[in-house]
């Protein structure tokens, strides 16, 4: 499966202030799709040309998206602090 | 005093083995982990922390998406392969590419285990470790 769900929160210090909300992944990847099927001609050209295996592309891409999850990325300054991971 | 290290001991004290033989035994006894010993717990995580000034910047990486990641090495095409090698040897990284094997890439990863990155100065700090 690819990654579940992703989460960000925002938290502003000063004053009262908790945005979080989660949403599932593959709404995202669903919005990517058409990106994706765009893109693959040109991937399967760029692949001939450099006499790479586009099975074995995928396969790796496919493998970094499947390893996102647990992945967490927070940055915290003195005015609000963001979250954002994928569980 | 565990059971097999006494054992030895009695089979030195009855004369049954030598004394070398006897501290042979020991120091493979020692090398072995204990039957009822945790086996070491691989790390699934690199988190990197850097602290500069009032912002703290936290990251937590999976170990699969490392592995993943470094497999894209392997599709750099040989002709390109050369311009990064060279690139990373005017930055001072005297690393060939093409020497990369996945069973390397695959022990490196391993050795993250024990990853520990600690630095820090007037700028900030940065902390790297796995978890």
């Amino acid at each position: 499966m690819i990654g579940g769900t992703v989460t960000i929160t925002v938290r502003k210090k000063l004053g009262l202030g908790i945005y979080h909300f989660g949403f599932p992944l593959w709404t995202v990847w669903l919005l990517l799709l058409p990106l994706a099927i765009l893109t693959l001609p040109l991937l399967l050209l760029i692949c001939l040309v450099r006499l790479i295996d586009p099975c074995r592309v995928i396969s790796i891409f496919w493998g970094m998206l499947r390893a996102l999850k647990g992945t967490e990325v927070e940055v915290d300054d003195r005015r609000r602090l963001v979250a954002i991971g994928i569980h | 005093m565990n059971e097999h290290r006494r054992q030895i001991l009695q089979m030195l004290s009855q004369g049954q083995i030598t004394a070398e033989e006897a501290e042979k035994l020991i120091v493979a006894l020692e090398k072995e982990p204990e039957s009822g010993s945790t086996p070491k717990v691989k790390a699934k995580f690199i988190r990197v922390v850097v602290e500069d000034g009032p912002t703290k910047v936290n990251v937590r990486v999976p170990m699969q998406l490392l592995r993943a990641g470094v497999k894209l090495a392997s599709l750099i095409p040989p002709q390109a392969r050369i311009h990064v090698d060279s690139a990373l040897r005017e930055h001072g990284m005297q690393i060939d590419l093409s020497q990369l094997k996945p069973e390397n890439l695959e022990e490196l990863i391993d050795h993250l285990n024990d990853l520990t990155v600690d630095v820090d100065d007037k700028n900030g700090k940065v902390r790297v470790f796995s978890e």
